[in-house]
């Protein structure tokens, strides 16, 4: 659906925002863009959708080279940006009538489109009301529905709960589960990495805009940081000592030990496969090096552990 | 094409009515300078309604001709520069030093006596102005009653036959407007102007600022129908503003147009559609409505100005001259009040095909670099 090669973008100023990106989309599945605020996912899903030219390389969506066919491309993909890009002084009727007929739907499924869009969001009540007295949550599922309304085969969703409540939140992650089950493709993009992991079949992680990892969500952890992370907080490590001293120690791969905050305890994360067995061997073997083991926990790993194992950063850094 | 043209114009013309604060700069610009015009002009002593005393000390059949000729000389034009009134000496004394008299003609005791003995005679004129252009106009109207009193043509018998080169003019225009009615018929377009481009700019810049012209942008609507779109909404957009500062103008000033209505039409729509996109270049660059409003209003009173709204643009250096013979609105403020006054079509084709030029050009400059902010924002 979506082929993506060797993209890279140079904004005026000389700031490089993509660097010989690659990825591919297949029909039908659900893409979450990772990476933190600038790493290059807006850039990247605007020039899938014919915003920005790259500098060099290239997008195809659906076989049509984005830069040639724009026409094409336009009618296919269904794009909800950032700054939610409403006007604010229609209706959401007339926002979505707008649209309508800017994306030539047939003028007998107007009315009948409008107001399942409108159910869908959870407007209908609303619909008569001016975009500028909605709230945030309101206007990202208005914008959502619009993106949508035009039967597009792509969805491009650039950060789609970005400041909007838990129900808002929750009333677009079900559309997008549900534009997965009717056979749409969705590429979105966020720096959540709940919701990547709650809606993605594959995660691509961008930083800095280069490509540093993709996969389904579960592959990305068992490769970067294993089946379990053994979280521990110790007392007694000298602040010159690191995570290769405590792999050593611990003879489990550790991945980073925080900073120690005003000479107090420091926190180490520690792969793990085995889990249940490996933390008590963590423990004693902590114990055994002069270590004193204040607190320990185990969980599953989350994208963000993965961005940090890839990185060395977090995603919020 | 046009269902799509129709859809961009119908959510135009919404945003528009609920949303007027465009209308502001233009219920307030052409007012506020037909009224600083108004002040200005009555006080520097221009206006037909300002007199020249008359004070004719001299009984004799001499200094009643002269007093004669200067209380009655035809001008050409159709609006003189000041009448004359009588006064006595006193009287005319104390309206002068008040400043109530702006200037005051004396024919003395023994104007009559010394002509007739041969003698040269003396007429007095006092004046006290400080616009160049004010006292010339004064002293030339006083030089040329001395003329005419020597030639002997004397009112009402006044016959400029018997002269060695006998007077006929004719003038391009046959009418032409006093001074503050000419400024009021520039306030009517200056009001369309202020409307044209502040209302595109502030449009253009809360597109931007909100986003919502990306996603106008992005969809597959072809470019000429977004051009078109958002042109033929400015139309009636700007015109709104005549609703309320036309009569009002018309009817405050008593100025009414009677050049052809269609011509008169025409002008404005040439204006609005070579403003617009000039409106549209305001907001895409700026991108902040409050800013966008400013620059759209500095625009328009510089150009008002510069461009022969307050004096004939010939009077400027010939740099500003240039530059401002680009700006549509010197060719607008050009062609309204002929037409507004006149009915004619004297002189207009060249303003009326650079107004045309002006709109296709920009208009395609404009979808050009929206395309190109879109993508930098």
């Amino acid at each position: 659906m979506v082929e993506v090669s060797n993209l890279t973008h140079i904004y005026q100023g000389g700031h490089k925002a993509l660097e010989n990106l690659s990825f591919t989309v297949k029909k039908g599945e659900i893409i979450g863009l990772l990476g933190p605020n600038g790493a290059g996912k807006s850039t990247t899903v605007k020039m899938i959708t014919g915003i920005l030219k790259p500098t060099s390389g290239s997008v195809k969506v659906s076989g049509y080279e984005v830069t040639d066919s724009l026409d094409e491309i336009r009618k296919l993909i269904g794009f909800m940006p950032q700054e939610t890009a409403l006007y604010q002084d229609l209706t959401a009727y007339e926002a979505l009538e707008y649209h309508a007929e800017l994306y030539g739907v047939p003028k007998e499924e107007v009315k009948d489109r409008i107001a399942k869009m409108l159910e869908l969001a959870g407007l209908t009540n609303r619909k008569d009301d001016l975009v500028k007295t909605y709230s945030g949550g309101m206007k990202r599922r208005l914008a959502l529905v619009r993106s949508i309304l035009h039967d597009s085969e792509l969805l491009i969703l650039d950060e789609m709960s970005l400041g909007v409540d838990v129900q808002s939140r929750n009333l677009i992650w079900n559309q997008v589960r549900k534009m997965k089950e009717e056979g749409r493709t969705v590429i979105f993009c966020t720096n959540y990495m709940d919701e990547a992991e709650a809606l993605a079949d594959r995660v691509i992680v961008i930083d800095n805009g280069s490509l540093v990892a993709s996969g389904t969500p579960g592959d990305l952890k068992r490769e970067h940081v294993g089946e379990y992370l053994i979280e521990v907080l110790i007392e007694g490590m000298e602040t010159t000592l690191g995570s290769e001293w405590l792999t050593e120690r611990v003879q489990l791969p550790v991945e980073k030990v925080s900073d120690p905050l005003n000479g107090g305890p420091r926190t180490a994360w520690i792969r793990s496969n085995a889990g249940h067995s490996d933390l008590p061997l963590a423990i004693a073997r902590l114990s055994e090096s002069g270590l004193v083991v204040k607190q320990a926990s185990m969980r599953e790993p989350s994208l963000g552990d993965v961005f940090l194992a890839i990185t060395g950063s977090t995603l919020r850094d | 094409m046009l269902r799509e043209i129709a859809a961009i114009v119908k959510k135009d013309l919404k945003q528009a009515k609920r949303d007027p604060k465009f209308l502001g700069p233009s219920l307030i610009i052409p007012f506020v300078f037909l009224l600083v015009y108004t002040i200005m002009w009555t006080s520097v002593g221009g206006g037909e309604s300002f007199a020249c005393g008359l004070v004719v000390e001299d009984l004799s059949p001499e200094a009643n001709d002269m007093a004669d000729i200067l209380e009655n000389m035809m001008s050409t034009t159709n609006h003189t520069w000041f009448s004359i009134e009588r006064y006595d000496l006193e009287t005319a004394d104390d309206l002068y030093r008040t400043g109530e008299l702006i200037a005051y003609i004396v024919i003395p005791e023994g104007f009559g006596d010394n002509i007739t003995s041969g003698q040269n005679t003396t007429a007095v004129m006092f004046i006290n102005n400080v616009n160049d252009d004010v006292v010339k106009n004064y002293v030339h109207r006083f030089e040329a009653a001395v003329l005419l009193f020597n030639q002997g043509a004397v009112y009402p018998g006044f016959d400029q036959s018997d002269a060695r080169i006998a007077m006929e003019e004719s003038f391009s225009l046959t009418a032409t407007p006093s001074n503050l009615k000419y400024m009021a018929a520039v306030a009517i377009i200056l009001s369309l102007i202020a409307c044209s481009l502040a209302s595109q700019a502030m449009l253009t810049a809360t597109e931007f600022e909100t986003g919502a012209l990306q996603d106008t942008l992005n969809s597959p609507t072809p470019r000429l129908a977004l051009v078109l779109g958002r042109t033929i909404a400015a139309i009636p957009r700007s015109l709104s503003a005549l609703l309320i500062s036309a009569p009002v103008i018309c009817l405050s000033m008593n100025v009414f147009p009677v050049g052809n209505p269609f011509i008169l039409f025409g002008i404005l729509l040439l204006t609005i559609l070579s403003l617009v996109p000039i409106g549209e270049l305001i907001g895409m660059k700026i991108r902040n409505r409050e800013q966008s409003l400013l620059a759209a209003v500095l625009l328009t009173v510089t150009g008002f100005i510069l461009g022969g709204g307050m004096a004939p643009i010939g009077l400027s250096p010939l740099s500003i001259r240039m530059i401002v013979s680009v700006l549509p609105i010197t060719h607008s403020l050009g062609l309204w009040p002929r037409v507004f006054f006149l009915d004619t079509m004297l002189g207009l084709t060249n303003s009326i095909l650079y107004l045309i030029g002006t709109w296709i050009v920009m208009s395609a400059l404009v979808v050009r670099l929206m395309k190109r902010e879109v993508e930098r924002s």
